[in-house]
């Protein structure tokens, strides 16, 4: 004889239904805030990291640098690398541009690379001497027109704000601030502020 | 002959008895606190490498701007103390929002060094640059600064 089976009562049955959409709502929930947090998360990290690797691709420019030679806010910094040609003036192979568009927001770092199967002869004749007088932005235009330049990126989705020295004059200054702008992966803005310097200052003869 | 003995099938259905559903609820809950835990805890890690990344940064930043005083200026330079979300550079910029987590300080102290190659002693500052969060140190860099031969312009 079978055992008479008894079935779940309309009344187990919806208070089974809400107890699983119940905790699946709030199962779905607690996911999707983790989610978020963690993509938050990893955006910050990512933000983080290329600041730091922002600051220090710039500082590797600035701690070996000899002077800052001019600070357009619509182009970007120029630098005096070296004196390589040990004549105590900018030759355009020690320069170095640091361009800061704002339009593509992208940082890069610019200088001169005269073709390697160059005479020293042919080096020195296109090493130009440059003085203060000079557009030195307009004289690294110039090689690139020519192309004699090697550009490195220093960073992307980044604009470059102020630039504040601790001096009247840019040339005479040791130390630089830059604010920055980096924008995250999930397009919000974060502010940065690098502090650089020039302990090798000296200025061009 | 023969004849199989009829098993004996239990006609009604058990149901869990009180014990058993308690033990299944006790086993769930501890292995969501457990998720939950494990969660908390990456999370909390993930964001104290950021802020010992940005502590790196701001300890840099300091040294790097130190290195650029004159040497008598440096011997005697006051220590820095800048609390928690108040960073500045040693011109007086303020640090954005990003670095609201940490802090800075710095001491210079006079002392000398004996180099253990040729025993012969050199005079310096030693810095000490130090970034925190509200309860510890985050990143601490250590630097000596010999002195010049002219004394540093003293």
């Amino acid at each position: 004889m079978a055992g008479r089976r008894s079935g779940l009562t309309l009344l187990e049955l919806l208070l089974a239904l809400s107890i699983t959409i119940l905790t699946g709502a709030a199962a779905a929930a607690v996911t999707l805030a983790v989610s978020r947090s963690m993509t938050s998360m990893g955006e910050g990290r990512a933000v983080i990291n290329r600041s730091n690797l922002v600051q220090a691709r710039l500082r590797a420019v600035t701690d070996t640098a000899w002077c800052a030679l001019v600070h357009d806010g619509n182009r970007g910094l120029v630098f005096w690398a070296n004196d390589d040609n040990a004549n105590g003036r900018v030759n355009v192979s020690e320069l170095r541009v640091l361009w800061t568009s704002a339009e593509d927001a992208l940082v890069s770092l610019e200088r001169v690379r005269f073709p390697s199967e160059w005479t020293e002869q042919q080096t020195l004749d296109a090493d130009l001497v440059l003085t203060g007088a000079d557009d030195y932005f307009g004289a690294m235009l110039v090689q690139r027109g020519l192309g004699h330049t090697f550009t490195q990126i220093i960073g992307d989705r980044l604009t470059v704000g102020s630039v504040l020295t601790n001096a009247a004059s840019v040339d005479d200054a040791t130390r630089l601030r830059v604010a920055a702008t980096l924008i995250d992966d999930g397009g919000s803005p974060v502010e940065l502020l690098v502090c650089l310097g020039l302990p090798s200052h000296r200025k061009p003869d | 002959m023969n004849h199989a003995r009829p098993t004996h099938r239990p006609t009604g259905r058990r149901a869990f008895t009180l014990l058993e559903a308690l033990v299944a609820s006790v086993i769930l809950g501890a292995s969501v606190l457990a998720v939950i835990s494990a969660m908390s805890t990456a999370q909390k890690l993930a964001m104290e490498g950021q802020k010992r990344v940005l502590a790196a940064m701001a300890a840099n930043d300091l040294l790097i701007e130190l290195s650029t005083l004159e040497y008598s200026v440096l011997r005697t330079h006051p220590p820095i103390n800048n609390a928690v979300g108040r960073m500045e550079s040693l011109d007086g910029t303020g640090y954005p929002a990003s670095f609201w987590t940490i802090g800075r300080t710095m001491t210079a102290t006079e002392t000398t060094i004996t180099d253990a190659a040729s025993g012969s002693v050199i005079r310096g500052t030693r810095v000490v640059v130090n970034v925190v969060d509200e309860d510890k140190t985050l990143c601490s860099i250590e630097a000596f600064f010999a002195e010049p031969r002219n004394g540093g312009g003293a």
